[in-house]
């Protein structure tokens, strides 16, 4: 299931490329699942075709799908193909938390929630290596 | 932000307009307009009578079908438009019926066409713009405003359409084949060799638009709550899985009735004989649409009822 939120300032394709990004990493969509049409997700969602074509070509460029004629859209085989340079996504991810928290600071929520939160998203994507802490 | 919006298709005005041509197609085919040699008293009363009669009432449908908390889409100004266009809807049924009234005084070949315009005029002046402005398959109206959500599940595997159209096409092309050099070469009894091939093209006319139907029927909208839910998402593939068969159900059902008729016809039969088909096939044929018809309807309302409690709208509509 994906859910995009039409009055987010976020642009709908970004929120679209977001939503299969966290559908993979989730194993919600698995290595060469099929992904529906450009049509049907853009008729479901009620927005335009070309938004969704969009948000599946800018996946295909960063190595997450792959357009396979007659068969559509899958889930990219090739991991590696997808894989940015650890050193990248660290720095990142690292820009990205600080940012997240620094605004979950400034709304006043208590330490103890924050990481209630990173908690039980962590268990979420990485659900066996946490639980066996 | 530039927001890219479009309206979805309208499933339910696809689905009158198909179901429009097969009648059309089957008036067409009965004995009743095509040779009016057939002193068929069941078949006139059918086609000279009833089906007039229901063609004209059937527009004011969305009318009852009160489904959709217009309080909660669309606020006053759609509760005004629907307001409006059942007041039209109620007054073009009645001009209608007045219409038949006195066509039914001319001829009962009159009064079919009479019906059938007044039909087409009344689904395409009110009824599907109607059935817009409150059917939630129509209009994405029970999803709240801004947050929107969607299966992630392809529902074209790319099998379905392939047979599909090898069993729609498959049984036509065998019909269609096997029935031709008989009627190329016999005529009707009474008849003449044209009206063979208007019959022909009458019969096959539903098999041009079969594999299209097949085709965008499961693509239709599916709106879902905010969140998704795996049970709505199953009632939908219930839901497609029915229009599926119905259409495949049907095509069989038509070729059945072809193929029996058009051999009949060139073995130059008795009209007894030829009514028996009629009356035999052709209530299968109607009892099928009918069946899958309500089958849906009611997979329809219960897949409202759900989303309706997902989305916590008002049951009551204006």
């Amino acid at each position: 299931m994906i859910t995009v939120n039409l009055n987010s300032s976020t642009p709908l394709n970004e929120q679209l490329c977001l939503g299969i990004r966290r559908a993979i990493a989730m194993s919600e969509l698995m290595v060469g699942d099929p992904l529906p049409s450009v049509r049907q997700l853009a008729n479901d969602l009620g927005i335009n075709f070309n938004t969704v074509a969009r948000a599946y070509r800018d996946l295909e460029k960063q190595g997450l799908l792959n357009s396979i004629r007659g068969r559509g859209t899958v889930v990219a085989s090739n991991e590696e193909t997808r894989r940015e340079p650890e050193a990248v996504v660290e720095r990142r991810l690292s820009e990205d938390l600080r940012d997240l928290l620094a605004s979950a600071q400034l709304a006043g929520l208590p330490k103890e929630v924050v990481e209630r939160i990173i908690r039980g998203e962590l268990i979420r994507l990485w659900p066996t290596k946490e639980k066996g802490k | 932000m530039t927001m890219n919006m479009t309206k979805p298709k309208s499933m339910l005005a696809r689905r009158i307009l198909v179901m429009f041509f097969l009648l059309f197609c089957l008036m067409l085919f009965s004995p009743s307009l095509l040779s009016h040699v057939l002193p068929n008293k069941g078949f006139n009363l059918l086609f000279g009578y009833i089906l007039p009669l229901v063609l004209v009432l059937s527009p004011l449908y969305p009318v009852f079908a009160r489904t959709v908390p217009l309080e909660g889409a669309g606020g006053q100004q759609q509760a005004a438009r629907v307001r409006s266009l059942s007041r039209g809807l109620w007054i073009g049924v009645a001009v209608s019926v007045a219409a038949l009234a006195v066509a039914e005084a001319v001829a009962p070949n009159v009064s079919i066409v009479t019906s059938l315009i007044a039909f087409c005029a009344l689904q395409f002046a009110f009824t599907i713009p109607l059935m817009r402005e409150k059917n939630p398959a129509c209009k994405p109206v029970f999803m709240p405003e801004t947050q929107r959500a969607a299966s992630l599940t392809p529902r074209h595997t790319g099998v379905l359409p392939t047979w599909a159209w090898l069993l729609v096409w498959g049984v036509w092309i065998a019909a269609v084949i096997s029935c031709l050099p008989f009627l190329l070469l016999s005529g009707t009894p009474g008849g003449s060799r044209s009206d063979i091939i208007i019959l022909l093209c009458a019969a096959a006319a539903p098999l041009a638009l079969a594999p299209f139907a097949i085709h965008w029927w499961p693509q239709s909208p599916e709106p879902m709550d905010s969140a998704g839910n795996a049970e709505l998402a199953d009632t939908y593939r219930h839901l497609r899985s029915i229009r599926a068969w119905s259409i495949w159900a049907v095509a069989i059902v038509w070729a059945a009735i072809f193929c029996t008729r058009a051999i009949l016809t060139a073995w130059r039969t008795d009209q007894a004989t030829l009514r028996v088909v009629d009356q035999t096939f052709l209530p299968i044929f109607i009892a099928t649409m009918f069946w899958f018809q309500l089958k849906y309807h009611v997979w329809r309302r219960r897949a409202t009822a759900l989303l309706r409690s997902l989305t916590g709208e008002p049951k009551n509509p204006s």
